[in-house]
């Protein structure tokens, strides 16, 4: 099973989790990190690190990040790792629930693939696929 | 060219950069005065993709060379926020010859024994005493050197 951390700034990936959780049950294999004003590059790198480790599972780790060009991403970016780690940005709930829902059944680039998809379908403007009033 | 904004932060370019200032100054070049950086390939392109399209031009240099990049004709009619990573950086630019009148500090996180040290001067700024020396200075080259992290909290002088 693909291991999951969200890298986002504040309490961002936790609450994407409790939420996800809400919906569907109690999650193993999931981490947070939480990216604070005050923080360094190097201790978030170490934060990063060991947060992989610790859903690493054999079958390579999905990193998502709340926004590309910020500290979470940028730092996030440096651990991309053919088969080992994968960095989507952007991250929303529906990508975070295509990522539990995937992770056993994909290899970990289709499921990254799949992911940055499913973020992307998932954000609408209302009036534009219901026409208008 | 106008030298718009000169800032210490370690973070480089993120998000506090795209979001805020690049918009709060209506910047349109970055330079970042940063020997690793300007050594990293990988950062720069991840850090020049991170920037909003308003930013047509974005360079990655040694603290030193800055000055001579920024004499160069190209930047006449430029916007420029100069980035440095440490404070050390911008003691070489100007050593260099880059001229500043104003020096943001913007984070540089806590790090006992390391290069941030140990003294608080807000939440996102620390120093160690060389950075104070380093401040006292350019401070005494007539800078004026103020620590604020976003446009949107209030700016504190800093005095020697």
């Amino acid at each position: 099973m693909i291991g999951i951390v969200i890298v986002t700034h504040g309490q961002l990936g936790r609450e994407i989790i409790k939420t996800a959780e809400f919906i569907g049950g109690s999650l193993d294999g999931c981490a947070t990190v939480s990216v604070d004003s005050g923080q360094g590059p190097d201790s978030i790198l170490q934060a990063i690190e060991q947060a992989i480790k610790s859903v690493s599972q054999g079958a390579g780790v999905l990193l998502l990040t709340d926004m590309f060009g910020g500290t979470p991403s940028n730092v996030g970016l440096s651990f991309l790792s053919e088969g080992k780690v994968e960095v989507v940005t952007g991250v929303n709930l529906p990508m975070f629930i295509k990522a539990i829902q995937l992770r056993g059944k994909m290899a970990l680039a289709e499921a990254a693939q799949a992911v940055g998809e499913a973020g992307h379908k998932s954000i609408t403007v209302a009036s534009e696929i219901m026409g208008g009033k | 060219m106008t030298l718009v904004w000169t800032r210490v932060d370690q973070k480089l370019i993120h998000g506090q950069i795209a979001v805020a200032w690049v918009p709060h100054l209506s910047i349109d070049a970055v330079v970042v005065g940063d020997s690793d950086a300007a050594d990293d390939p990988w950062v720069q392109k991840v850090m020049t993709m991170g920037l909003p399209p308003e930013v047509t031009e974005t360079r990655f240099v040694a603290p030193a060379g800055l000055a001579d990049l920024l004499a160069g004709g190209e930047w006449a009619s430029r916007r420029v926020l100069v980035i440095f990573k440490d404070i050390d950086g911008v003691m070489e630019a100007v050593r260099g010859g880059l001229r500043l009148t104003r020096l943001n500090l913007g984070n540089q996180a806590a790090r006992p024994g390391g290069l941030g040290g140990g003294r608080r001067l807000t939440d996102a700024f620390y120093v160690s005493d060389r950075d104070v020396a380093g401040l006292a200075e350019l401070s005494g080259l007539g800078l004026e050197v103020q620590v604020q992290a976003v446009p949107a909290e209030k700016a504190v002088a800093w005095k020697p």
